[in-house]
């Protein structure tokens, strides 16, 4: 017998201790989770800024992309009675607008009509100013409050539609806005034109004042674009107020 | 026949209502919070407050929904967590602060937001934030930035005055699409995370 | 014996260790390679806008934006309707792409738009008989437009990851010959320090499962989270397109941990064979 074929022989009779086949499925799992740890502990500390970065815009859900051509009109116009809406009576016997009657609008609703005569507009009133209601009427800007709660009212609207009648504003014109609880009549006491990032063009600040503040791009009629506003101010003349604080009994 | 009129009425009005009604008015707890955020803060000698722009959406927020005492001594709480860290920066303001403050910032918001099922996001484009219902509908878009109590304007690093974006250009600002819903829970978010209304120092 | 018996287990940890490398070798070419086809491929990236309509989208967003910034000067929607073309569009596009791929540039220049806007403006202006026009003002509109063109057409995620970019793409294709190499240097290895045959194909088997598992892992991580679906951006285009990206990522690497499968299978069929028959002689 050859050395060769002692060798063969003995190798054929060897008989080959099989592997358990678990380590066929724990040995690539520790291999997995190493990988993973290898992956966490090296990486991602030159990965973590753009993965804070990243995360801010992950949200829970996905993105409503869905085109919003309309808005939710919230305006019941009321009736020619004013005693429809309900009103409370306070301490100083005046009457108010019974909050608990007042349906808030909210971003993109239409909650009122503007109209002032003298300069031939009549448009809807939204709560917000974006795109889409600028584009169907005049906005409120949702930082002001809405007519008849205290404070100014901020409301814009397009230059070359709505708003466009502006230019002929004039102080002692007047200008109606309708809401589902009330309507309140204002006086023009001026105009201006500004920049619009000056602060001094309008004052949000609270206070027990109701001013009207509309503005518009200036100039008026042009192309292009501007930074200039043109403002007209107003004063509540006429309407009853909403009550701000609890229901009397 | 007018006591039918004024039921019919108020039947028509709760039918546009989309939201559960709440009882309008601004209550104790929403006054509270409401106060919290009119407070000023010195940073670097500088008297600064929230715009009343930012302030006021808070307030018709508010007449919205109907917050309780606990969702207002949570707001308040973390509101100050906010209000503390944002001091300890050293920032003059909140778009002046670090990338990694900013980010820290944002995490204590989103902390907020998650109590409620609500979260907030960051829209890298134009640097502002917003809030977000448990659904994905945007809350508020608003750029955080405080602005000077004397003057009322904002500026950055440089000097430049930041736009808080009341005064619109053309109706192109699509960042203030914000659709706001009515939630009891979104009033913890509104007001304690997203305004990071800084509290007096201590004497 | 006491002595063979130790060295045999030392042997064992060894060619575990190395299987291990293997496997973390084959992992890191496996993704390497999905990346270097998909991600950091710019005909990969365009041809994915191609097929989301990437173009269609942000010529309609285009629109809208650009019709808000003019809406108070009286231009129309139509009058960007004629005006943009998903030529202009496409052809900024590829240049702003390719910029950013060659290092070049990351910024989308609006220079033919502003060309193109300004023309169409004056013929708007002679057709209406426009008399009221501020050369300021109107040049400030075509600046802003402009604007509003590059920042819709931008990708702003590609800026704050760009650094990290150009340094992986600059060292890709070096990594995956490296780790091509380094792959079959181990199994060679493997092969040649191992007597017997169902040994060598047990450690590769070991090596290739693990590397399926590893694959698998980031293909149902990004499945069940459903890829970067939630992701909140303003263009739907661009959420489209990076959706759409990513997704094909996924596939190419639930491609690639299956094929590691089917190789670990094969492997495992072998070595199972080989005891077979060594048990029955």
């Amino acid at each position: 017998m050859s050395g060769h074929e002692h060798k063969s022989r003995h190798r054929h009779k060897h008989r080959h201790k099989k592997s358990s086949g678990l380590n066929f499925i724990i040995l690539p799992i520790i291999f997995f989770c190493a990988t993973y740890l290898i992956i966490y502990f090296t990486l991602s500390p030159i990965f973590s800024p753009v993965i804070n970065e990243a995360r801010l815009l992950f949200s829970d859900s996905k993105k409503d992309y869905s085109k919003k051509d309309d808005f939710n009109n919230i305006f019941v116009p009321i009736e020619e009675n004013p005693e429809s809406v309900p009103v409370v009576t306070k301490k100083d016997g005046k009457q108010y607008v019974d909050n608990e009657s007042v349906v808030f609008p909210r971003y993109g609703d239409c909650f009122g009509q503007l109209i002032m005569e003298d300069c031939d507009i009549d448009c809807k009133l939204f709560f917000g100013d974006d795109s889409l209601a600028l584009r169907n009427g005049a906005g409120m800007y949702n930082g002001s409050f809405i007519p008849g709660y205290g404070g100014t009212t901020l409301v814009g609207g397009h230059n070359s539609t709505y708003f466009n009648g502006l230019k002929n504003a004039e102080a002692g014109q007047k200008v109606l806005i309708k809401t589902s609880y009330g309507n309140f009549t204002y006086t023009v006491t001026g105009t201006d034109v500004k920049k619009y990032n000056d602060p001094t063009a309008y004052d949000l600040s609270s206070s027990d004042k109701s001013l009207l503040v509309m503005y518009t791009c200036y100039p008026f009629d042009e192309l292009g674009l501007t930074s200039s506003r043109f403002f007209v101010y107003a004063e509540l003349t006429d309407g009853v107020m909403i009550n701000r604080e609890e229901a009397e009994e | 026949m007018k006591k039918v009129s004024v039921i019919l009425i108020a039947l028509l009005m709760a039918a546009t209502t989309v939201i559960t009604a709440f009882a309008a008015g601004i209550n104790d707890s929403e006054q509270a919070v409401l106060d919290e955020l009119k407070k000023s803060i010195t940073v670097n000698g500088v008297e600064m407050v929230w715009p009343d722009a930012y302030v006021n959406q808070a307030e018709n927020f508010f007449n919205t929904i109907d917050m309780t005492e606990d969702q207002k001594t949570q707001i308040i709480s973390i509101y100050k967590e906010g209000t503390d860290y944002f001091l300890s920066t050293g920032a003059s303001n909140i778009p002046n602060a670090t990338v990694a403050q900013r980010r820290q910032l944002f995490d204590i918001l989103t902390k907020i937001m998650n109590v409620v099922d609500g979260t907030a996001s960051y829209n890298k484009s134009a640097g502002d934030v917003s809030l977000l219902d448990k659904n994905g509908t945007v809350l508020l878009d608003v750029v955080p930035v405080l602005v000077e109590k004397s003057s009322g304007k904002a500026v950055d690093s440089d000097g430049k005055q930041i736009d808080t974006g009341v005064i619109k250009t053309t109706g192109a600002n699509v960042n203030y699409t914000a659709i706001i819903i009515v939630s009891a829970a979104v009033a913890v978010i509104l007001a304690g995370g997203l305004f990071f209304v800084l509290k007096k120092k201590k004497a | 014996m006491k002595k063979n018996k130790v060295a045999s287990v030392f042997k064992k940890i060894f060619f575990c260790i190395l299987s291990f490398v293997l496997s973390l070798v084959l992992f890191a070419l496996s993704v390497s390679a999905v990346l270097s086809m998909t991600f950091f491929d710019m005909n990969s990236f365009l041809s994915t806008m191609k097929a989301t309509s990437y173009y269609e989208e942000k010529k309609e967003e285009l629109i809208n934006n650009l019709t808000d910034l003019t809406y108070p000067s009286g231009l129309k929607e139509s009058f960007f309707e004629e005006m943009i073309t998903t030529e202009m569009i496409s052809g900024d596009t590829l240049s702003y792409i390719t910029g950013f791929f060659d290092g070049s540039k990351d910024v989308v220049d609006d220079t033919a738009f502003r060309q193109s806007f300004s023309e169409a403006l004056d013929k708007y202006i002679a057709d209406n008989n426009i008399k009221n026009v501020n050369t300021k003002n109107l040049n400030s509109l075509i600046n802003k437009a402009g604007k509003t063109y590059s920042k819709t057409l931008s990708i702003p995620l590609l800026r704050t990851i760009s650094t990290y970019f150009h340094f992986i793409k600059k060292w890709l294709y070096i990594a995956i010959i490296a780790l091509a190499c380094s792959a079959v240097l181990l199994i060679l290895i493997l092969m040649v320090s191992n007597r017997w045959l169902h040994r060598k194909i047990k450690y590769i088997c070991f090596a290739t499962s693990g590397t399926f598992l590893s694959l698998l892992g980031i293909a149902v991580f990004l499945t069940v989270n459903g890829g970067i679906s939630h992701i909140q951006l303003e263009s739907l285009g661009l959420y489209n397109f990076l959706v759409h990206l990513v997704n094909g990522i996924n596939i190419a690497i639930w491609f690639a941990s299956g094929l590691f499968l089917v190789i670990s299978v094969i492997l495992f069929v072998i070595y199972s064979r080989i005891i077979k028959e060594t048990s029955k002689r």
